[in-house]
């Protein structure tokens, strides 16, 4: 019951924050709303007994990567945001696509899910340890090589940006 | 009667409401008291009294100030996004108070215990800059903007240095839930085994603060007083009442990951055993006292570091040491087992 409730204040919340964050006229509110619904995103991640995504959720996005976008936009001239507003609607049938494009997908995933629902075995042995526990645990085992791929992949990225930056200097 | 308010207090104990009160009327009382401590701590270093007008040897300073902010006018510059300037002050103060949930005082007093324990208090905190940021910005004024970017530029590049010296004792006690990480500690503190990550830790912890010798947002001699100069009244009194309830925060959180927490020192020698008749929080609090001496003995003896030094100390001597360190953890760890 108090879940459901929770549910569906932060579906209200997250939605209304992203309508909000769209709509402002000025940047750094939009950024406050985003904020607001990254924080809700991470109460459906507790909500869903995934506390670990919820901490990293608010780590990452919260702590890092919105604070950086702050950052950006306390440094851009404001009024060349404006007319970049202004040309927003040009953009009205790439967003309409892009749009449609990634509702499909969701929507493509979450019949599957339903369809072929089997009990997978993962789950049941997870369930048993905490959260940050099991995480590592299945990482770690399971899915070692996927996991070790995406930290070469952001190893990559990283002297990437290293090289740019001191290429620049 | 008696019976009846005694059950309503179990009941409130049970529900946390009473640690939450108390950690919280605990938490703001420390302000007063602390900022009182700091101005005799650094008066008697520099061979001066400190306060002594209010109060024998000044005592009550903290509250003549407290009320003196608290009936001062609030003025919002006419310039300055009013919205976001008054939630400023708000985002700062309360990521600071509501971290200490997860802090155990000792082993019957804690708001709560959760299994992500520590990955909470970081989270938490790196809300905390959202404070000084839009504090700055929303200011329209360019010392207060100057002095958000590097605080915001500083508590990033240090926060990873945080996390990072954090890693070595949450291997050693493999839990990242608060009252596991102190149990872990009942023979051996980590102290010794990570004191590369500690000295990581502490002055990281200094940064992350935003106190001296890392005070650069605040500067008084270039920028007036960084994000807050255009603050005033009870608005000034919330970045006041943060920046303690934080100096407060990393300490409980250096005695927990490092010094063990409640435990009391040298419990692997037998004779020690009877300083465990000294409750546990009272060990708790003398170290979190000493950390905060240090806060206060430190800001006496250094100079301000240059911005330029304090980046190259976060990026190239800190990061690298706490990563060194995970690694010399890690095979110490897997050769033991």
């Amino acid at each position: 019951m108090f879940g459901t409730l929770f549910f569906y204040y932060l579906f209200f919340m997250i939605l209304a924050s992203a309508v909000m964050m769209v709509t402002r006229k000025h940047v750094v509110h939009s950024v406050l709303y985003m904020l607001l619904m990254f924080f809700h995103i991470a109460g459906l991640y507790i909500l869903l007994e995934a506390e670990f995504l919820a901490a990293i959720q608010l780590i990452v996005y919260a702590g890092a990567i919105l604070v950086l976008y702050l950052f950006v936009i306390m440094l851009v001239n404001i009024k060349r945001v404006q007319t970049l507003r202004e040309q927003l609607f040009g953009h009205l049938p790439f967003a309409l696509v892009s749009a449609g494009l990634l509702c499909a997908g969701v929507v493509t995933v979450l019949a599957r899910e339903t369809l072929l629902k089997k009990p997978p075995e993962v789950v049941a042995r997870v369930s048993t340890l905490s959260n940050p526990e099991a995480l590592g645990q299945v990482l770690y085992t399971q899915y070692l090589f996927p996991f070790e791929v995406a930290s070469l992949i952001l190893l990559v990225a990283l002297v990437g940006a290293v090289l740019i930056a001191s290429r620049k200097i | 009667m008696t019976a009846q308010v005694l059950d309503m207090v179990k009941f409130l104990w049970a529900h946390s409401v009473l640690q939450i009160v108390i950690v919280f009327a605990c938490t703001l009382m420390m302000v007063p008291i602390l900022t009182w401590v700091e101005r005799k701590v650094i008066g008697h270093m520099q061979v001066r009294l400190g306060p002594m007008r209010v109060g024998p040897h000044g005592i009550l300073q903290g509250i003549a100030d407290g009320v003196k902010l608290l009936l001062k006018e609030n003025i919002v510059p006419s310039g300055a996004d009013k919205r976001i300037f008054v939630l400023a002050p708000i985002l700062s103060l309360v990521p600071a108070m509501i971290a200490f949930s997860v802090i155990p005082f000792d082993h019957w007093f804690y708001i709560t215990d959760i299994n992500i324990a520590v990955l909470y208090v970081l989270a938490i905190s790196s809300v905390g800059t959202y404070g000084i940021i839009l504090a700055g910005w929303s200011s329209n004024s360019k010392y207060a903007l100057l002095g958000a970017l590097r605080s915001a530029a500083q508590v990033i590049s240090y926060e990873l240095a945080i996390g990072l010296s954090l890693v070595g004792p949450l291997m050693m006690a493999g839990t990242l839930s608060m009252v596991g990480i102190t149990k872990a500690q009942a023979e051996h503190w980590f102290l010794l085994p990570q004191i590369v990550g500690f000295f990581i830790y502490f002055v990281a912890m200094l940064a992350e603060t935003n106190r001296s010798p890392f005070d650069l947002p605040e500067a008084e001699t270039e920028l007036v007083a960084g994000f807050h100069v255009e603050y005033s009244g009870m608005r000034f009194a919330f970045f006041f009442i943060a920046e303690y309830a934080n100096m407060v925060l990393v300490s409980s959180m250096a005695t927990v990951m490092f010094l063990g927490g409640w435990n009391p020192p040298f419990q692997m020698f037998e004779v020690m055993h009877v300083l465990q008749k000294v409750p546990g929080i009272f060990w708790f609090f003398g170290k979190v006292a000493f950390l905060l001496f240090c806060f206060l003995w430190v800001r006496a003896t250094f100079p301000r570091f240059r911005y330029d030094q304090l980046m190259r100390l976060g990026w190239k001597v800190l990061i690298p040491m706490a990563l060194g360190n995970i690694l010399v953890t890690g095979i110490v760890l897997a050769l033991l087992k």
